[in-house]
């Protein structure tokens, strides 16, 4: 067991390295001097020492190879760049705002669960019923609504109009809102899944063995199907996840919610290209990082893999 | 083997139909199948793929996937009460415990991520209220019982740690810790090593001593039958077409399709009067879909024997000798 | 929408290239989420196409309406902040969705059969690098991904198009390399091979065949996600600039209304609800005929 965590963790390290890596080479990958990228092909406009003193920022006077290394040195002794255009070190902004984004992303995660998960097991018993049919239309059409789309009417319906919750105003209280938006639109994606997987599970055939010994459906489904369930479940929301993640910097965008989701796409506009290598060094860490949890647990639920 | 059989049928099967709906459309998978079983024979039920044995087995306790299946009509009698009828407590009463059922597939059949321990002890937990530590012990019995080494350090495994043939062992276990009145397996060996396979069998048979319990065989295996049975059915297109001794149904077949079985197993002495090899006979001919309408004998269209007389009606299920009966008009013409 | 698609779901369509072709073709036609979607692309095309021919007014001329009117018999979808008739621009829009899609499918599509395919061929380390990079793309949420070409390339709605075009490669690219493994390895392509088959006839002629039913599954599912994605860019102010009246652009132009006029947000957004609704629907239809159809399911 402890053999397997310590492989998985090292293989997630690797792919760190090789996208922090990829991460500082980045700017390269358009076509052409990348300090005209930088620039927004604007150019003209910066003086040569203005210019110089950027390309010295961005680490591009040094040779290509040496970039990464320069960047993955800095990344170790904590330091991210400085931002171009706000004072402050990148790192210091990221991180003074990621516990925003991850508790938003927690919460949003926690609230698709709780609807998704009974939504998708409850289609997949009465599979074929009309109330699966109902459950998937509602799900399919909870997919197809845009979530900033929702999120403007919830803001309208429940804070400008009821005024039951507040639209910004930093306290718990808001964050209520746009976790509730993600939340509702992710639910339907986990519904889905959900139901896939379960039906595959009530399908096996070692379901229709604990049935034959004459256990009550009650503990068909708890004992027989859950934990196999389970590790389906597990394995749709690592798959999903990334699509949480996206979900959450549009509706920082839609709520203003201070978080790096928000912050990262004003710096994509302002072309502050250290705070979109921090903001993409950061979200690939996450993920990774959600990778590595779910790999362990699937050790921990399935006890075939530990024996492999 | 000698089994009374003037006693009374502890289990009975009268004009079962069982249908399927898909988006084929609907149709029977079995049809007006009746059978008996009696205490403590083996009886087996035999046929090719598709012949409706394993719905019938599932039938038995009512195992069968609404809604895309549905037991339309029939009746299954246990100790005198209709199966079909029973509320969902008594049902559970019944399975694993009264009657209990083998699956054919060993590695699947078994829950993987519970230990071989729990997925016994809870069947004598749930159906005996016993104890944990009483469940465990007779388990241990039960275990040493179908031979299985280490009984004790097996409990705390998981099935993905044994091989097809303990498992299969285990499903056997597992089946008779209730002591059940009838035990049906369904093709037990068929996804086994054919030594393996001679073992199960020879197990099944020594329990069957020990225990006294009715055995529902159902195989395609005709070898598996002439071995361990003492009564066999033989399923066709969803209906049963001849039933009889497995002696006197071996040497004596008086349906066109059993007898097609029969000399299609190939033989070592597969030697014609002039001592050359023969080809071996076949059927021509597939097993007819479902969703096919049918008149007549539904084994009409590849039979050596059909008359007009069989396209049209459908042979009705007759006795031609003491307990031997066949659903066939030619049943005299069969050599 | 990324759906996991996984080994186990690809399974071949036909050994061979005849009957079954027919049968799956008649059985989608009667398949009810096949036809309700269907319809609703339908739709949707006729709009994109014939809609800018028939629109009342001028999508971009300033001022025809009284400003954020209420839906009325002359402008049945209301007006916008500045006095511009929706109805004439969710038409209009239709047609740049349109457009969207198929440029961003395109691209996706064709650079994910071409790397899927080179992956399953290659072996070794370069198929394991290529699919390692990938899976790990795949897990980041498209979007970002959307995102941050179009951070690098410069808003526009041909940035756009091809950003999400790009960001779809992972997906397409990891069904391309399941069904071509799946398929190498089955006995007829062993047998072709082994009667001298040269690669590309092999790939043509075999191959994808079987690639074409998963592939128009995740294409119609790729669509939605693209217009998604691409009203999401739009929004987000990268995409469309104005006066462009594509769906997502249109929103954004008017979010700070809402208050005052809570209509004005509800058309295009619904539009985009009901386009992207239509693909998945069609997809999913097409998905649960190629899968169960080959489990013989019946317990």
């Amino acid at each position: 067991m402890a053999n397997y965590i310590i492989r998985r963790i090292f293989v997630g390290l690797l792919t760190l390295l090789l996208t922090i890596i990829g991460i500082s080479l980045l700017i390269h990958i358009v076509p052409g001097d990348p300090i005209d990228t930088f620039m927004g092909n604007e150019g003209g406009l910066e003086s040569p020492e203005q210019i110089a003193r950027i390309r010295r920022l961005l680490g591009l006077d040094l040779p290509l190879w040496m970039q990464p290394i320069v960047y993955l040195k800095n990344i170790l002794a904590g330091d991210l760049g400085q931002s171009i255009f706000m004072v402050t070190p990148v790192a210091e902004l990221l991180l003074s705002r990621l516990p925003a984004t991850l508790s938003l992303a927690v919460f949003s995660l926690f609230i698709a669960i709780i609807i998704g998960l009974p939504f998708g097991f409850f289609a997949a018993y009465n599979r074929g019923t009309w109330i699966d049919n109902i459950l998937m239309l509602v799900a399919v059409i909870g997919i197809a609504m845009p979530t900033f789309w929702m999120g403007l009417y919830f803001l309208l319906l429940f804070s400008l109009i009821l005024d039951w919750l507040p639209v910004a105003s930093g306290d718990y209280r808001s964050i209520f809102l746009p976790a509730l938006t993600l939340g509702l639109t992710f639910s339907s994606v986990l519904a889905r899944m959900t139901r896939s997987a379960m039906i595959e599970v009530f399908t096996e055939d070692f379901i229709r063995t604990a049935r034959a010994k004459g256990l009550p459906e009650t503990i068909v489904l708890y004992r027989h199907a859950l934990k196999p369930a389970m590790i389906s479940i597990v394995t749709i929301i690592a798959v999903t996840f990334g699509y949480l993640m996206g979900g959450v910097v549009i509706v920082e965008n839609v709520f203003s919610w201070n978080g790096i989701g928000r912050l990262a796409l004003e710096a994509i506009i302002l072309r502050d290209y250290p705070i979109i290598q921090g903001f993409v060094l950061i979200f690939a860490s996450i993920i990774i990082l959600i990778s590595i949890l779910i790999d362990i647990s699937y050790a921990w639920l399935d006890p075939r893999i530990t024996y492999k | 083997m000698n089994k009374a059989s003037n006693k009374q049928p502890i289990l009975s099967i009268k004009n079962l139909r069982v249908i399927f709906s898909g988006e084929f459309g609907e149709a029977a998978a079995i049809n007006d199948v009746s059978f008996d079983l009696f205490p403590k024979e083996t009886l087996a039920v035999v046929g090719e793929s598709g012949c409706g044995k394993t719905v019938t087995a599932l039938s038995i306790l009512r195992l069968i996937q609404s809604p895309q299946g549905k037991i339309e009509k029939g009746l299954i009698e246990f100790e005198g009460k209709n199966i079909l009828k029973f509320d969902t407590r008594s049902l559970y009463r019944l399975r694993g415990n009264k009657i209990s059922m083998i699956f054919q597939e060993p590695m699947t059949s078994l829950n993987p991520v519970l230990t071989i321990g729990r997925q016994l002890t809870e069947v004598l937990i749930f159906h005996q209220n016993i104890t944990e530590k009483e469940a465990k012990n007779k388990t241990i019995e039960m275990l040493q019982l179908v031979q299985i080494p280490d009984p004790k350090n097996c409990l705390k495994q998981y099935p993905h740690q044994l091989s097809g043939g303990m498992r299969q062992r285990i499903m056997i276990a597992m089946a008779l810790l209730c002591d059940p009145k009838v035990l049906i397996a369904d093709e037990p060996t068929t996804a086994l090593d054919v030594t393996i396979q001679a073992q199960i069998l020879d197990l099944m048979l020594e329990i069957q001593e020990k225990l006294g319990t009715a055995i529902i065989l159902i195989t395609h295996d005709l070898a598996v039958v002439a071995n361990t049975a003492d009564r066999v059915v033989v399923m066709y297109a969803g209906k049963i077409v001849e039933e009889g001794k497995v002696k006197e149904i071996y040497n004596n077949p008086r349906h066109p399709y059993t007898h097609g079985l029969l000399k299609s197993l190939p033989r070592l002495d597969n030697l014609n009067e002039n001592n050359k090899k023969i080809r071996l006979t076949e059927m021509p001919g597939i097993v007819p879909s479902i969703y096919t309408k049918r008149i007549g004998c539904t084994f009409a269209p590849r039979c050596p024997l059909v008359t007009e007389r069989c396209r049209i009606e459908e042979p009705p299920f007759k006795s031609v000798s003491n307990e031997h009966r066949t659903a066939c008009f030619e049943w005299e013409n069969i050599n | 929408m990324r759906k996991s698609i996984n080994h186990a779901n690809i399974k071949s369509f036909s050994e061979s290239n005849s009957p079954k072709t027919r049968s799956v073709f008649k059985r989608m036609i009667r398949n009810s989420s096949v036809r309700i979607g269907g319809c609703i692309i339908l739709f949707f095309i006729l709009i994109a196409i014939f809609g800018p021919l028939i629109a009342p007014y001028d999508p971009t001329k300033l001022g025809v309406a009284k400003r954020l009117l209420s839906p009325t018999w002359d402008f049945p979808f209301g007006s916008d902040a500045l006095g511009r008739d929706i109805l004439t621009r969710v038409m209009f829009g239709a047609r740049i969705t349109l457009y969207i899609g198929i440029v961003s499918i395109s691209i996706g599509l064709l650079s994910g059969l071409i790397i899927g395919i080179f992956a399953g061929y290659a072996g070794g380390w370069v198929q394991a690098v290529l699919m390692r990079s990938v899976d790990f793309l795949y897990t980041f949420p498209d979007i970002l991904i959307a995102i941050g070409l179009v951070a690098f390339f410069g808003p526009s709605l041909t940035n756009t198009m091809i950003a999400v075009g790009i960001s779809l490669i992972p997906y397409y690219t990891r069904v391309t390399y399941s069904v071509t493994l799946v398929e190498r390895n089955k006995p007829y392509f062993e047998a072709a091979q082994a009667i001298g088959a040269g690669r590309i006839r092999l790939i043509l002629r075999h191959l994808l065949p079987n690639i074409i039913p998963p592939i128009i599954v995740v294409g119609s599912l790729g669509f939605s996600a693209a217009v998604l994605s691409a009203a999401a860019l739009s929004f987000l102010g990268l995409g469309a600039m104005p006066p462009t009246p594509e769906w997502g652009k249109m929103l954004a132009e008017n979010r700070d209304y809402i208050l005052l006029a809570p209509w004005v947000l509800l058309f295009p957004g619904l539009a985009i609800m009901l386009t992207v609704l239509g693909f998945n629907i069609l997809g999913d239809g097409i998905r649960d005929l190629l899968d169960p159809r080959l489990r013989k399911d019946i317990r």
